[in-house]
C-alpha cells in the first residue's frame, strides 16, 4: 500500500519544534488518474513492440511503479545534530 | 509441554497465583512462541539500518535511517525495466569511476537470495570522531 502519510518533525534549537503531517492520500487520486492515461500508452507500446518481434516490459512499468511507491512506507530518517529533523513515511 | 507452562501450572496448584493470572501467563508464552516461529520462517530482514553516532558533542550529526528491503526490491524490479543499452552505459560510468559493478549481470529472481544473505550482515566503523553501525532488522 502506498504511505498515505508523511510525517516530518523539525526541532530547531531553542525554537519552536514543526511537526507536519502531510497527507499523501490526497495525491492518490492524481496517481490513479496518471496510471489511467499512461495505461493505454504503454499497452500500445508493449503490443507495437512485440508486433515487431521485440521483447518488452513497457506495461510493467505502472506495477512496478506502484510496488515502488509502496515501498516507501517505513522509510524512516532522523538526522539530530544542530537541529533535529524526522522524516517518516507512514 | 514446556518448562515454563508447568511452572506455571504449579504455581497454579500451590495457590501462588489465581486462574485468571495463569491463563494471562499461558497466553504470554504463546505468543512467545508464535513469535519466535514466525520470525524463524520469515527468515529475510525488513529494514537496512544505518547509524552515525558521533562521539565528540559539538556540531557533529548523529544519523538514524531505516531503509526497507521492499524499497530495494522495487528498485531491482524498476532498474531490470531499464534498456540493455542504458544499463550497459550506467555500467561503463561506474568502471570509469572505480565501481567494478555490473548493474546489467544483476538478476533480479537472486535479490530474494541476497536479501536472506543479510540477515547476518553487520558493519561496525569505530573511528575516533564517530561510530557507524550498519545492520539488519
Amino acid at each position: 500500500m502506498i504511505p498515505s502519510i508523511l510525517k516530518i518533525n523539525i526541532q530547531r534549537s531553542n525554537k519552536k519544534r514543526v511537526n507536519l503531517w502531510l497527507p499523501i492520500f490526497l495525491l492518490w487520486p492524481f496517481l490513479l488518474i496518471l496510471a489511467l492515461v499512461l495505461f493505454p500508452i504503454l499497452l500500445i507500446v508493449q503490443i507495437g513492440r512485440s508486433l515487431l518481434g521485440q521483447k518488452s516490459k513497457a506495461a510493467l512499468i505502472l506495477p512496478y511503479l506502484y510496488d515502488l511507491l509502496s515501498a516507501f512506507q517505513g522509510l524512516h530518517i532522523e538526522v539530530s545534530g544542530k537541529e533535529n529533523v524526522r522524516i517518516v513515511f507512514i | 509441554m514446556s518448562t515454563e507452562k508447568t511452572k506455571i501450572l504449579n504455581m497454579l496448584s500451590e495457590g501462588k497465583i489465581n486462574v485468571e493470572q495463569a491463563e494471562k501467563l499461558l497466553s504470554a508464552i504463546e505468543k512467545n512462541i508464535d513469535v519466535v516461529e514466525t520470525s524463524d520462517h520469515s527468515g529475510s530482514p525488513k529494514f537496512l539500518c544505518i547509524q552515525v553516532e558521533p562521539k565528540s558533542k559539538g556540531d557533529a550529526e548523529q544519523v538514524n535511517i531505516r531503509i526497507p528491503f521492499q524499497l530495494v526490491r522495487a528498485g531491482m524490479k524498476i532498474g531490470s525495466l531499464m534498456p540493455i543499452n542504458i544499463r550497459e552505459k550506467v555500467d561503463s560510468k561506474l568502471e570509469e569511476n572505480g565501481v567494478h559493478f555490473k548493474l546489467s549481470e544483476i538478476d533480479p529472481k537472486n535479490i530474494e537470495e541476497f536479501i536472506q544473505a543479510m540477515n547476518d550482515f553487520k558493519i561496525n566503523v569505530d573511528t575516533e570522531s564517530e561510530r557507524v553501525d550498519i545492520y539488519c532488522e
